[in-house]
């Protein structure tokens, strides 16, 4: 189907490891760039932390499979920004991050004052929040 | 007439919003409105019950996703007749789509 490019904001407020979200997530905005559309991720809570600076660009070792190396979330995110040729823009609150320490982030992450969530979501043409109840 | 998608992330067994959700949907479709309800991660575990069956009966267009089913061991290709399977790009477009509400749960 195709589709007029258009501005998606994908909030992702819940915890990240607690289910799928964040492969549920990263795999919208994925299909969403590839498409052609503008995403902006926001980020809040716990989630602010899988892009932190200090995290690894892999996984630790899976025991079962000793040699096969898995990209930690901060690397799948940022291979996501650098082949997204600008269409994906990613942003955390600072609110949340200023409480979990989460304040030096990689490279192509803003930190963003909380009251722009609204902003944003109310800017682009589909909002879609994921992780509330 | 409007046009809705509704999200379900979750199993009826985590929340008991799921139910709700599915209600929702069908209202909305007896109203005269597009409905479509796609079951991602857990959600997918609920595409052979009841509440999903008479969601296709009440003329709600239901997606499984592919990616969620084999994840839970499942086999995709016995997915119940009137469910669609879909994956990322199909959500997008649906989310995408001109003049839709999506709705995550």
């Amino acid at each position: 189907m195709a589709l007029t490019p258009r501005s998606l904001f994908l909030g992702l407020i819940g915890a990240p490891y607690a289910s799928d979200l964040f492969t549920s997530a990263l795999r919208i905005a994925d299909a969403a760039v590839r498409k052609e559309h503008r995403v902006t991720m926001w980020t809040c809570g716990y989630a602010t932390a899988l892009t932190v600076a200090e995290a690894s660009d892999r996984k630790p070792r899976d025991t079962l499979a000793w040699d096969t190396v898995y990209p930690s979330p901060a690397a799948v995110a940022a291979h996501l920004l650098d082949r997204s040729d600008g269409r994906l823009t990613w942003l955390i609150c600072r609110y949340c991050a200023e409480e979990r320490a989460a304040m030096n982030q990689m490279s192509g992450v803003r930190i963003r004052p909380p009251y722009e969530f609204v902003q944003r979501a109310l800017a682009a043409d589909v909002c879609l929040v994921l992780g509330t109840k | 007439m409007g046009s809705y998608l509704l999200v379900e992330s979750r199993s009826d067994q985590e929340s008991p919003d799921v139910t709700a959700l599915f209600d929702l949907g069908t209202r909305l479709r007896a109203e005269g409105n597009e409905v479509a309800v796609f079951l991602v991660q857990n959600a997918v575990l609920a595409m052979h019950d009841e509440t999903v069956h008479d969601l296709v009966a009440n003329g709600v267009r239901v997606w499984a996703d592919r990616y969620s089913i084999l994840a839970r061991g499942l086999d995709p290709e016995a997915h119940p007749a009137g469910v669609s399977l879909g994956g990322a790009d199909d959500l997008v477009d649906l989310l995408m789509a001109d003049g839709t509400t999506p709705v995550w749960h």
